[in-house]
């Protein structure tokens, strides 16, 4: 399947563009200026207490990263390698031990950095009693878009990948798949510039892979720039054109997805080799 | 923002813990809700009536741990996963989250003192201690069977309140007359007393000082005053206020807590922060010191009053403040854990 942008393919979020609020255009700030990476990450490291002893494990050593505007990057590597939080990091989500991360120039602790963030979860944080309308409107409220554009950009997202009927029906009974596709909903619902996306496809029928890559499509439609991390090559293949590997913590190796991945995509040779090397 | 405070409201006070709360609240109102077998004299219908309340508050006191417990889950890391992309303010999450939990306090405060309220009729008249009088402390027995003093000239309206004990002398009992002395007016009740014993009477009206007179008639057990014997009681408005002072303590007190619970929960499990926040509570009701400044700190004096059949007295002012620096406090170290990575600096 092609997931390259189509001429013809508009994206949903682009009529929420149209209409932010004014405390939300605020916050994202002037979109023109092309000098700054969507996003840089220097000396990034992330160091855990753990067990009873409360021995520190170091998660993530000194990250070195950036991503162009527009720029489409996979970010690949075994379980614990650190790409969740690596990604918990970048969302503001987790505090880091030492090292910055800015988004199209602006500090992460600052609003109008925040406010150009989707982010993609790897679980489901959400409140299971509330419906996906619900927490919609409440996150758009978050991000400062007025009421009408937020709930009209809610009804959309939900129609296009497919959760109109329940819209209502509490996020707690919601199977994996369909909380997977509110997670997509809920990260492009304020028409982000940068997207962070942890393991996107796991839990997502046929049918959501398909809305998963028409979503991305209009995302890269309208300029925004991708961070996504997968076990799956398919995923990125087609998607990135470029990947990097993160192993152990670090990033080891950077370069051409196509390269990286073959054709066949195997990602344990490539984990194999790399480690060998390092 | 407000919707934040909806969804806070909605977690720290779930629908599951409202209707076993109006379920263990309608029980304990039922349970108290029997005529006595002896038609009881006004004193006793009043203590009744405080009893039938203290039964339903019971349920919301053994409850506190429980929704402390609810209103620390706010605040632990899985409301940052999903809020702290946002770009809103740390210090708004916080205080949106806090309101939250305040206002579950809130709402279970009110809905104990519903049930309390509507489990117990109104007396025809209701009363709170004014003061503490002077009393001397004796045993009256058959050499000296009678003691006088005077206090100072009460308001009109007002009333006194007599406690004897009897200690076992010629028999379990004794006939205990209390007399109050205004000038050339004298207004006297006369009673048989077993165990602890109150004596009631209006205070006669009448320039200078009121002379007190507590004469043992008769033979009998020993009659004998204790320290604050005497007590000095005014009208109080209603006795529904029992409910409105009660609830007030007990909403601050949760409130404030849950917010501090809350707060703890970013940093400890919610059950050890409910469980400390508790125990900070205890410790700090128990230090002289600290204890004006600790909403429910006076709970086993409003306890007693209301056993005595009196409206307790208004939450103290030091209480409010105690209770809104501990929310502050609360919300405060929230905001700090919820703070985003370069704020710290």
């Amino acid at each position: 399947m092609d997931r390259r942008p189509s001429a013809g393919n508009t994206a949903l979020p682009d009529g929420a563009r149209i209409g932010y609020g004014s405390r939300a255009a605020a916050l994202r700030g002037p979109l023109s200026s092309p000098s700054p990476p969507a996003l840089e990450v220097r000396a990034l490291t992330k160091r855990y207490r753990a067990g009873w002893l409360g021995r520190k494990r170091t998660a993530l050593a000194g990250v070195e990263l950036a991503l162009a505007p527009r720029e489409w990057v996979g970010l690949v590597g075994p379980n614990g390698s650190g790409k969740s939080t690596l990604l918990r990091l970048l969302a503001g989500i987790e505090r880091p031990s030492a090292g910055t991360v800015r988004v199209f120039g602006a500090e992460l602790a600052r609003r109008e950095a925040r406010a150009r963030i989707g982010y993609l979860p790897d679980g489901f944080p959400f409140p299971p009693e509330l419906g996906a309308r619900a927490v919609l409107d409440l996150l758009g409220s978050l991000h400062g878009l007025a009421r009408d554009v937020r709930r009209r950009a809610a009804a959309e997202l939900l129609e296009r990948v497919g959760l109109a009927a329940e819209a209502r029906t509490p996020l707690g009974r919601f199977s994996l798949g369909m909380k997977r596709r509110f997670g997509l909903c809920q990260a492009l619902l304020h028409a982000p510039d940068l997207l962070l996306f942890d393991e996107p496809t796991i839990g997502l029928d046929a049918e959501g892979h398909v809305v998963l890559a028409e979503l991305l499509d209009a995302a890269r439609a309208r300029g925004a720039t991708l961070l996504v991390a997968s076990h799956v090559a398919h995923d990125l293949q087609g998607r990135c054109a470029r990947t990097l590997v993160l192993l152990g913590g670090r990033l080891v190796a950077s370069g051409p997805t196509e390269e990286f991945l073959g054709e066949s995509g195997r990602l344990l040779a490539l984990y194999r080799e790399l480690a060998a090397r390092s | 923002m407000a919707r934040l405070v909806a969804l806070a409201l909605r977690r720290a006070l779930p629908p599951w813990f409202l209707v076993g709360l109006v379920a263990l609240l309608a029980l304990a109102a039922r349970a108290s809700a029997g005529a006595p077998l002896v038609a009881p004299a006004e004193p006793e219908a009043a203590a009744l009536r405080a009893l039938a309340r203290q039964n339903v508050w019971s349920v919301l006191l053994a409850l506190a741990p429980l929704q402390l417990y609810l209103a620390a889950r706010l605040g632990v890391g899985g409301a940052r996963a999903w809020l702290a992309p946002t770009p809103a303010r740390a210090a708004t999450l916080s205080f949106a989250l806090a309101a939250g939990a305040g206002l579950a306090a809130l709402a279970t405060a009110l809905v104990a003192a519903l049930a309390g309220e509507l489990a117990t009729d109104a007396g025809p008249r209701a009363w709170r201690r004014a003061a503490l009088l002077d009393c001397p402390r004796t045993v009256l027995m058959d050499e000296a069977a009678s003691v006088r003093w005077s206090v100072p000239a009460p308001a009109p309206g007002e009333r006194l309140r007599l406690w004897v004990t009897v200690a076992l002398g010629a028999g379990p009992t004794a006939t205990a007359r209390f007399t109050a002395h205004a000038g050339e007016r004298a207004v006297a009740v006369e009673t048989r007393a077993a165990g602890r014993t109150l004596l009631e009477l209006d205070a006669p009206s009448g320039g200078g000082a009121l002379e007190l007179e507590l004469e043992r008639v008769g033979a009998g057990a020993l009659l004998v005053l204790g320290p604050e014997a005497l007590e000095l009681l005014a009208p109080a408005p209603s006795e529904r206020l029992d409910g409105l002072w009660l609830g007030a303590r007990v909403a601050l007190a949760l409130g404030a807590g849950g917010v501090l619970a809350l707060a703890l929960a970013s940093v400890l499990r919610p059950s050890l922060a409910a469980a400390l926040v508790l125990a900070l509570g205890l410790a700090a009701g128990s230090l002289p010191f600290a204890r004006a400044w600790v909403p429910c700190a006076d709970l086993p004096q409003v306890w007693a009053a209301l056993e005595h059949g009196l409206v307790p007295e208004p939450v103290p002012l030091r209480a409010f403040a105690g209770a809104l620096l501990v929310a502050a406090l609360g919300v405060c170290l929230h905001a700090r854990a919820f703070r985003r990575p370069e704020d710290a600096r």
